[in-house]
């Protein structure tokens, strides 16, 4: 059964890419470019996913999130968005967005939060155990243990594998390690990620042929389960 | 856009002195109506009041002259005294009556007011002359009327010529008031019509037009403050114009490196569409338009960090200390990689503070001194609060600026040779300051021989 997403925004270009990666990830994407009709077919049906722009014609899209909000619509928002300092993104998530993303935004990038967003929204309690092929992360005793062996390491480290494993087989970009293991939304300027990765691969991998970790065209990382 | 209506500057200059004008003569003429009254209310109380001892006294001689020598000798005194001009200049006349009425001695035929009680002071009108007088009446007991008189007439010619004297000089002195004010008004106005002169030239777009400063007063000030605002504004937009230029040529390389690698590509997937070579030209192409987008969203960052200086919504209070600590948990690694060491000395700091952009902040700071320490190198972290308030030092053992670069240091775009092959874009340094000015902070880059010293000065946080 495909899962249906609703794309607002007013760029051509910009939302047929938005929905080209939607359907990429096995969504039926509908795209309008007016904020208006965006609220009437955001309130009009149910959706999986309603990803909309801000600055748009008949509606800023923040006033079009607190509407659907007031309207009680559960339906997780992403909002995107040239606006993108730090109070930009608290307005929008105090306002009832579930994310905010900067424009522009690698494609890694947007798939990655919308697999987050999803997570999230399944409301699945957070599961105890994360297995990726025979890496087994315990979440609430925090340890990690591979192939049966116990691999320290530190709480960066940890979070930093924890969030690798929660998506599993996909691309998952530097911003959204940052923010997530980090709680930065900036990117300094040295990679400094890119260490911290090579020490965890040197952790995890110690023993195995190849590496569980794949970088991917310098943009982020794939934990996945047979190391290459 | 309609440019506001202009005022004639004649116009304005003669309607703002006249206002002026007018003003000082309705003030001058009130002062002098208050003056003359006054004056003339005191010294016609104070004749009354000689006039009236003179009448007393003279009073008083006639009754004595009666009780000397009876109504001969007082009908004699009176006759004697008719039409005699007292020592105040003023004719007094005297009437003398027996009890039963009958004139006995004085210049009128009747007692002027035969109801008027002994003692009293009477004023009357006699009727045939059309002359007011004030007189005193005395009835001596078991002897004749008595009444002393005298004419007002004079006494009040005399005010009118009082004020008729104080009126000149009044007069005189309105005029010369008037003409100095005129003088000095326009003087003062022609001062406020150079700068608005000046205003109209920068308006109309010479933005090197300045007012001529003349004297050290209000208006030399005024004067002086125009031209300094006028300079900043000039300079600001100098910098606005060598950011624009800057910025088009910054972005002209890469973008021409962008179109290169896209050329390159199309050129390999035409020979061969399963080429690895397409999609590593296509990665290098994706790569530098990141790069481009990178320096975009830094410049619109320090823009914004810039625009939001002194807005105090969105600060709250934090601690310095966890900032450092986290900044440091995030560059361990790096620095670890190539044996820097990170020396610390942090003690808790609350400042007034947004979170992600201090942090980003000290990143800032801390990355350049990784970046541009020597292998092994240490680098020092403090943070305490001190006197002046809370202190911030990053110094590290590296090249640090060349001679005079501490200034240019935080223009955007702006990187020391010294920096070579480091990565950069000469972006970091001018949005550590946009952030440290948003937060009201002062830093400054000091020479630490070897290395540089980044010193962040704070105001902590009350309470």
């Amino acid at each position: 059964m495909s899962q249906r997403a609703l794309v607002i925004e007013d760029d051509a270009v910009m939302a047929a890419h938005m929905a080209e990666l939607l359907a990429g990830r096995g969504f039926e994407a509908r795209v309008v470019g007016d904020g208006a009709e965006g609220l009437r077919l955001a309130a009009a049906t149910s959706w999986e996913l309603i990803v909309t722009d801000r600055m748009m014609p008949g509606l800023e899209g923040l006033d079009l999130v607190e509407r659907l909000r007031t309207l009680e619509v559960p339906t997780p928002i992403m909002v995107v968005s040239a606006l993108g300092l730090s109070g930009d993104r608290v307005d929008g998530l105090e306002r009832g967005a579930d994310d905010y993303l900067a424009k522009p935004f690698s494609d890694d990038e947007f798939l990655a939060r919308v697999h987050a967003l999803l997570r999230r929204a399944r409301t699945e309690p957070h599961p105890e155990i994360l297995l990726v092929g025979d890496i087994e992360i315990r979440v609430k005793a925090r340890t990690v243990h591979r192939g049966g062996r116990h691999v320290a390491l530190s709480p960066k480290e940890f979070e930093l594998l924890r969030c690798l494993a929660e998506h599993a087989g996909r691309f998952v970009p530097r911003s959204l390690l940052l923010e997530r293991v980090w709680n930065l939304r900036f990117d300094p300027q040295t990679n400094v990620v890119d260490v911290h990765v090579s020490r965890l691969r040197g952790k995890i991998d110690e023993g195995f042929p190849g590496s569980v970790i794949r970088s991917a065209r310098g943009e982020g990382y794939m934990l996945v389960a047979e190391g290459t | 856009m309609t440019p506001p209506p202009r005022m004639v500057p004649g116009g304005l200059l003669r309607s703002s002195t006249l206002r002026l004008v007018g003003v000082v003569a309705a003030v001058f003429l009130v002062a002098f109506a208050v003056l003359a009254t006054a004056v003339r209310s005191t010294v016609s109380a104070y004749m009354e009041a000689r006039i009236l001892d003179t009448i007393r006294t003279d009073v008083a001689g006639l009754e004595a002259t009666w009780r000397a020598g009876g109504e001969a000798a007082l009908s004699r005194a009176v006759d004697l005294r008719r039409g005699e001009t007292g020592p105040d200049g003023l004719r007094r006349i005297h009437v003398v009556v027996s009890t039963a009425g009958d004139k006995i001695a004085g210049d009128f035929d009747a007692f002027p007011n035969d109801v008027a009680a002994n003692g009293e002071i009477v004023a009357f009108l006699d009727p045939s002359a059309g002359v007011a007088y004030t007189g005193l009446v005395r009835r001596i007991p078991e002897g004749p009327d008595l009444m002393v008189a005298h004419d007002r007439a004079e006494h009040e010619a005399l005010m009118r010529a009082l004020v008729r004297d104080l009126a000149w000089p009044i007069t005189a002195a309105l005029v010369v008031a008037l003409g100095v004010t005129l003088l000095v008004g326009r003087g003062l106005l022609e001062r406020i019509e150079r700068i608005n002169a000046t205003a109209r030239a920068v308006e109309a777009g010479d933005l090197t037009a300045r007012v001529a400063i003349t004297g050290v007063d209000e208006f030399g000030r005024l004067a002086g403050h125009v031209n300094a605002m006028l300079e900043r504004i000039a300079t600001l937009v100098r910098g606005v114009h060598h950011l624009s230029d800057q910025i088009a040529h910054e972005t002209r390389t890469p973008l021409a490196r962008l179109r290169l690698r896209l050329e390159k590509a199309r050129r390999e997937a035409e020979t061969d569409p399963g080429s690895p070579a397409v999609t590593a030209a296509l990665d290098d192409a994706a790569a530098e338009a990141a790069d481009l987008i990178a320096v975009f969203s830094s410049l619109l960052d320090i823009a914004r960090t810039e625009a939001s200086a002194g807005d105090v919504r969105g600060l709250a209070r934090l601690d310095l200390a966890e900032v450092v600590a986290d900044v440091v948990d995030l560059y361990e690694a790096v620095a670890e990689d190539r044996a820097i060491r990170f020396e610390l000395a942090v003690a808790p700091a609350a400042v007034l503070g947004e979170r992600m952009a201090l942090t980003r902040m000290v990143a800032n700071i801390v990355d350049n001194a990784v970046k541009f320490s020597p292998d092994g190198g240490v680098i020092d972290l403090s943070l305490g609060v001190g006197a002046d308030g809370v202190r911030l030092v990053v110094r590290d053992r590296g090249p640090g600026l060349p001679e005079g670069f501490e200034s240019r240091a935080f223009e955007r775009f702006t990187r020391a040779e010294s920096a070579g092959s480091v990565p950069g874009h000469g972006l970091g340094l001018p949005f550590v300051r946009a952030v440290a000015l948003r937060h009201g902070m002062k830093i400054d880059l000091e020479r630490a021989d070897p290395g540089l010293r980044v010193v962040v000065r704070a105001k902590p946080a009350i309470g």
